[in-house]
């Protein structure tokens, strides 16, 4: 296994976060982490991306990450942020060889290497038609795929996507999962925060549940996308569907208690 | 690239033939090689040139800070001199002169003048926090620059006699008259620091594009960034407003005007708008002699009476961005 997590804990304002998130995951597999609002999903992504100052073990390859130079990290861990910020109106190529920035010898210049793993980025999420438009011009959709392929263009074994998918509509919710599952079948790690369970159940590998900063399950998607778990953690009645290879438990009502936490 | 470094040598050129002793573009050519009339060499190379460099200086200097600050704090509206840097800087210098600390010693002046510029531009950065919006960073700027016009007030108010008085007010209007070599040689070290500080930088300014998470993801190191673009922006401002007073808006035209064609790319945004700088820095000193006036026309004046609506016309731009951006904010 080449991620492991011992016993991790975050400490903000005073509280702490995350509490002993222990963990191991190895290349060549999509992890989707799923919890309620609040559970510390992003925290996680921070914390393993060393963005968060956290305590206990946190390793890759048996080599603590936090130890690491922030150089070094940043081959070794490509960050997909949520929300798509773009702060000048750059062009989508120019947005994706910043993904080259850990590599980067000079500031005009590419070297062969850097031009083929952008070159293939723009492939990888079908986004070479728009690869000269602005960002700041082109839609939701394109906009994600564009941002996705900066984080794919690093070449890092370990890819951390904070909700790839939100904001996009089916198509490109599901082009983008396809995405990640090539990308862990090309041998890396696709660890994905998401608030989707169909798509969870549909695409991970495995699923972290997270519920108030601990983890509550983590397995394959069958074993933990359960109904009970659905009501215990997500407080929602689940309805099972039946799909061609799979028993999914869709969320269908809300739970109404009246002693909520 | 190549057209602004012709019209920045073209304007150089220009700016010495000007004086009250016009040349022909020839003999400025020759005189500064120290052929032709002596008394042209001497116009040339002791009066005019120093003055030419300065604003060759100045405006680079300007136009880099610009696009330093412009980059680290991803807009483009801002700039030294909206922060009022620079008049941070020229009280620092006002109250160098004012304690005879600037006559003792030469580089006490720039000195004073940097340290004030560097408390305007640190405490922006840290009263605006690390990832101001527009509305914050301007209010912020706007606290700085009202406090650093106060100042200035202050020492104006408190001048021993109409003379000092008078001194301070005109050094707040920009000038690069009667530079000679001294002030090239007094504002030179602080440029070159300036230079080397900020074109350090450009690099992690692309990162930064798409925000902070990814920049650090990416292996930049923010505290450092801050520290050295702080530093230098203070250094640059110090040195220019030392020898030449306050210069407004240069650092916030250029970067702008260059942008469209380096695609917009932050780390790519710096040279070009040096030259820029230059050129415009060049052109406005020619436009002060040249304008028909009773006196020279400050040339700080000059800057800001052309930064001014270009602020208002990028204030206006963005507004209309805003309205587009709608769910542009995020994390």
């Amino acid at each position: 296994m080449n991620l492991r997590l011992d016993k991790l804990d975050v400490m903000m304002g005073g509280r702490k976060v995350l509490r002993g998130i222990s963990l191991e995951a190895g290349r060549g597999a999509l992890m989707i982490v799923v919890g309620p609002n609040g559970a510390g999903k992003t925290t996680l992504l921070r914390a393993i991306a060393c963005l968060l100052a956290s305590s206990g073990g946190l390793d890759w390859d048996g080599q603590g990450l936090a130890g690491m130079s922030a150089a070094a990290r940043a081959k070794l861990i490509a960050y997909l942020p949520q929300g798509h910020v773009a702060h000048w109106p750059i062009t989508a190529r120019d947005v994706v060889t910043i993904g080259r920035a850990p590599f980067a010898t000079s500031l005009t210049r590419l070297s062969h290497a850097d031009a083929q793993a952008i070159d293939a980025a723009l492939d990888a999420v079908d986004a070479r038609a728009f690869a000269e438009r602005p960002i700041t011009e082109l839609s939701g959709g394109e906009r994600a795929r564009v941002m996705l392929a900066r984080a794919l263009a690093v070449g890092a074994p370990l890819l951390l996507a904070d909700e790839p998918v939100a904001s996009l509509d089916p198509a490109h919710q599901l082009a983008v999962m396809d995405i990640l599952v090539a990308q862990a079948k090309s041998g890396r790690l696709v660890i994905a925060v998401s608030h989707d369970l169909i798509l969870a159940a549909r695409y991970a590998d495995s699923v972290l549940v997270l519920r108030d900063g601990e983890v509550a399950a983590f397995g394959a998607p069958e074993a933990t996308l359960t109904a009970d778990l659905l009501r215990d953690v997500f407080n929602v009645e689940a309805l099972e569907l039946s799909a061609p290879g799979h028993a999914l438990q869709i969320p269908w009502k809300a739970v109404h208690n009246p002693v909520a936490r | 690239m190549a057209a602004l470094a012709i019209l920045t040598a073209v304007l150089f050129i220009l700016s010495l033939q000007l004086g009250p002793a016009p040349l022909g573009p020839g003999t400025v050519v020759r005189a500064l090689a120290g052929l032709g009339d002596p008394v042209d060499v001497l116009i040339v190379q002791e009066l005019r040139l120093p003055r030419a460099i300065l604003a060759v200086l100045i405006g680079a200097t300007l136009a880099l800070g610009g696009a330093a600050l412009q980059g680290l704090v991803r807009n483009p509206l801002a700039a030294p001199s909206v922060f009022g840097a620079p008049s941070a800087a020229a009280f620092g210098a006002v109250l160098a002169i004012g304690t005879g600390m600037a006559d003792s010693l030469s580089f006490s002046l720039p000195l004073a003048a940097m340290l004030a510029a560097l408390v305007s531009v640190g405490a922006l950065l840290i009263l605006a926090g690390p990832s101001a919006s527009m509305v914050t960073l301007l209010l912020a700027g706007l606290a700085l620059s009202s406090l650093a016009g106060a100042a200035v007030s202050l020492a104006l108010n408190l001048a021993p006699n109409p003379y000092a008085a008078l001194e301070i007010a005109f050094w707040l209007l920009g000038s690069l008259e009667d530079r000679s070599f001294h002030h090239v040689a007094m504002a030179a070290p602080f440029i070159a620091i300036c230079w080397l500080l900020l074109l350090g930088v450009r690099g992690p300014l692309r990162a930064l594009t798409l925000g902070e998470d990814v920049a650090r993801t990416s292996g930049v190191d923010m505290g450092r960034l801050r520290l050295v673009t702080v530093f230098g922006v203070a250094m640059g401002v110090g040195g220019a407003v030392a020898v030449a007073g306050v210069i407004g808006f240069v650092g916030l035209i250029t970067p702008h005007l260059v942008r469209p064609f380096v695609g917009h790319d932050p780390a790519r945004v710096h040279v070009p708008a040096m030259l820029a700088g230059s050129a415009l820095l060049l052109a406005a000193d020619c436009a002060s002699r040249l304008i028909p006036s009773t006196g020279e026309i400050r040339i700080g004046v000059l800057t800001a009476l052309i930064g001014v609506p270009f602020f208002i016309w990028l204030v206006l731009k963005q507004r209309g961005r805003d309205l587009l951006a709608g769910t542009g904010g995020g994390a």
